[in-house]
């Protein structure tokens, strides 16, 4: 699995590559537009990392690169521009995602892992955890034959927990990634979490799925079969 | 003016006397020549003057010089004052002294005095008219550059270069006035667009460094994962960052609104969209035990961009929230055709001054409030076309929309 960070602010790809390397994906990095085209042109990557404002010119261009040259990759656009605008234009140039600085590094993860398993050519697309088979296309749970009904912000929940899998989720990272992080919610609101837990934990174990979810310190969950 | 009626009227009082004895003279003339070379009385028909106003007085000497009377008669005929001026000489026929008196029809003291008054007001009438045709005419053509600049300091806007000139005009003054506009505008275009670059590059910067705080933050919390006190501390500061973070993007929004980045606008029905962000929201909602009450008269259609109308929606959501009744809550949402109102409990009392002022908090309680969701709502509204107000009745907060008309 090897990723391209294009990102101009080398703090954050020492960041990027630390955490994505405990993930076991390996990473390489462009600091411009220039590199980043080199790169594209030479290399082969199952995703790229783009930031849009890159110093010699935009990130749009690589997308457009990309798609002129027929280069099959997924593409993670992530930027600190907060527009609708770039956006739409980055979704319609062919971006498979976009996510917004600050971000937390268990939804950046998440958003690669579905990226990844999007492009997965043959082979099953599903997510698997021990007993758990999670379709996403279906947006369906099973356990054997056994399907679990799980509301959308369950199955949302549990497709986040599976992926951050052995990792300290916080509520706030947990709301972010279902709610989107428009809501200015204060802290006492983010216990409104306990309660989608409570409610897939008491599904999960219904059907006979052993107690994967654990609460961390009251202030986050951990999803783990240790 | 009325010095110089005064003047007139000597004037004219002068010339008349001069006229008048002029005349007199002439007849006196006339009359001396007829007596001295016929020696007999001269008729008045002879003189060419009317009966009676020629007479022969009887005196007894002729030493006396020729004097000039001014008298007045009684018209019976007309009854009324006749002034008359009187040329009195002796003349001497068969003999005998007599004194002539000629009387002469003049204009007297009365009459000059009304004639000048008459004349006085038509100069005084002509000056009027004079006057009101001259800022008729004159002035109105004097006021288009006036009302021009009026109406350009009443409709100029501070986001769009202004292009007003008096070019047309080769008054020194309005030359001069039009550069000063155009320098003054200048400078305000510039200041202002520094703010908002300013603000703009602000925000902007501020992303990279609490991404950077944010990841780091979030290695070491993987790290100390068993460690649940440097877990709990570093949790802490992630929640402070979040804060920060969220109170920039915040300040990204306002900043966008209002240098119109959101121009794309379409018809919408705002139910709809309510009704969506409720099922969003309902999580939150029953977990905070509030009690949704949705009733919906009429529909209610607006044009606005989508994105915007989110935002506002859910800054409006989490203002009603969050300063909701523990337990006991509820939110009622009322749509009719020509308003919104969102109506929730309220035990404080509303801030003094505009609530919808940057970082106006009700109270201090709610720390994570950034105080900006009011305002966002606001310039929303502003922008949309709409009128947003905010009240407090029986310990409820009510928050209306309605068109701006």
């Amino acid at each position: 699995m090897k990723l391209l960070i294009i990102e101009d602010e080398m703090e954050i790809i020492e960041s990027i590559s630390t955490f994505l390397s405990n993930e076991k994906i390996i990473t390489e990095y462009a600091i411009n537009l220039d590199q980043a085209l080199e790169k594209v042109s030479i290399f082969q990557y199952d995703c790229i990392i783009l930031d849009l404002s890159l110093p010699d010119g935009s990130g749009l261009e690589v997308i457009k690169y990309l798609k002129q040259n027929s280069i099959d990759t997924g593409i993670l656009i992530l930027s600190a521009k907060d527009s609708l605008e770039d956006r739409i234009t980055g979704l319609d140039l062919g971006a498979d995602d976009y996510l917004t600085k600050p971000f937390h590094f268990a939804e950046l993860y998440a958003r690669i892992k579905s990226i990844l398993r999007r492009r997965l050519q043959g082979g099953s697309k599903d997510l698997i955890f021990n007993e758990l088979n999670l379709n996403i296309e279906m947006r369906e749970v099973k356990t054997g034959d056994k399907t679990i009904p799980l509301t959308r912000k369950e199955f949302d929940l549990l497709y986040y927990l599976i992926v951050n899998k052995e990792r300290v989720l916080s509520k706030e990272s947990i709301v972010e990634h279902l709610w989107g992080d428009m809501m200015g919610i204060d802290a006492d609101s983010l216990d409104f979490i306990y309660t989608h837990m409570r409610n897939l934990r008491r599904k999960l174990l219904n059907a006979d799925v052993s107690d994967y979810i654990k609460n961390v310190y009251g202030i986050g969950y951990k999803f783990t079969d240790r | 003016m009325i010095f110089g009626s005064i003047v007139q009227y000597l004037i004219f009082r002068n010339s008349i006397h001069l006229s008048a004895d002029d005349s007199l003279d002439e007849l006196k003339k006339t009359l001396v020549k007829y007596t001295s070379r016929n020696d007999t009385f001269m008729l008045a028909g002879d003189l060419g003057v009317k009966n009676g106003r020629l007479i022969y007085t009887p005196v007894s000497s002729i030493n006396f010089e020729t004097f000039y009377q001014d008298t007045v008669i009684w018209n019976r005929r007309t009854l009324k004052n006749r002034d008359f001026r009187i040329i009195n000489f002796p003349v001497l026929i068969k003999q005998k002294p007599y004194k002539v008196s000629i009387f002469m029809r003049t204009m007297g003291h009365a009459d000059l005095v009304t004639s000048t008054v008459f004349s006085f007001l038509c100069y005084f009438l002509l000056l009027l008219l004079y006057i009101f045709l001259i800022s008729h005419f004159f002035t109105r053509n004097m006021w288009i550059p006036f009302r021009q600049f009026l109406h350009e300091l009443k409709t100029t806007d501070i986001n769009k270069k202004s292009t007003f000139t008096f070019s047309d005009s080769n008054i020194d003054e309005l030359k001069e006035l039009d550069k000063t506009y155009a320098r003054m505008m200048k400078r305000i275009h510039n200041d202002y667009r520094k703010t908002k670059e300013l603000s703009e590059n602000l925000t902007h910067e501020l992303q990279t460094p609490l991404t950077i705080m944010r990841a780091k933050i979030d290695l070491l919390q993987q790290r100390f994962q068993d460690d649940e006190e440097t877990f709990n501390i570093l949790q802490s500061l992630q929640n402070n960052i979040n804060r920060v973070s969220y109170f920039n993007k915040s300040l990204m929004l306002l900043t966008r609104i209002n240098n119109d980045q959101y121009a794309e606008y379409a018809l919408i029905d705002f139910g709809t969209v309510i009704k969506e962000r409720i099922d969003d929201y309902i999580d939150i909602i029953h977990t905070k035990n509030i009690h949704i009450i949705f009733e919906q008269y009429s529909s209610f259609i607006h044009e606005i961009n989508p994105t915007l109308l989110e935002l506002m929606i859910n800054n409006i959501f989490s203002n009603a929230v969050k300063y909701n009744k523990e337990n006991e809550g509820f939110l009622q949402i009322t749509i009719s055709n020509d308003k919104i109102i969102f109506e929730n409990p309220y035990e404080g009392i509303l801030p003094s001054g505009n609530i919808f002022d940057r970082f106006k908090r009700s109270d201090k309680k709610c720390n994570d409030s950034t105080g900006l969701g009011l305002s966002i709502v606001k310039a929303i509204c502003d922008k949309s076309h709409l009128v947003v107000t905010v009240e407090t009745v029986h310990q409820k907060f009510r928050l209306i929309l309605s068109f701006r008309y």
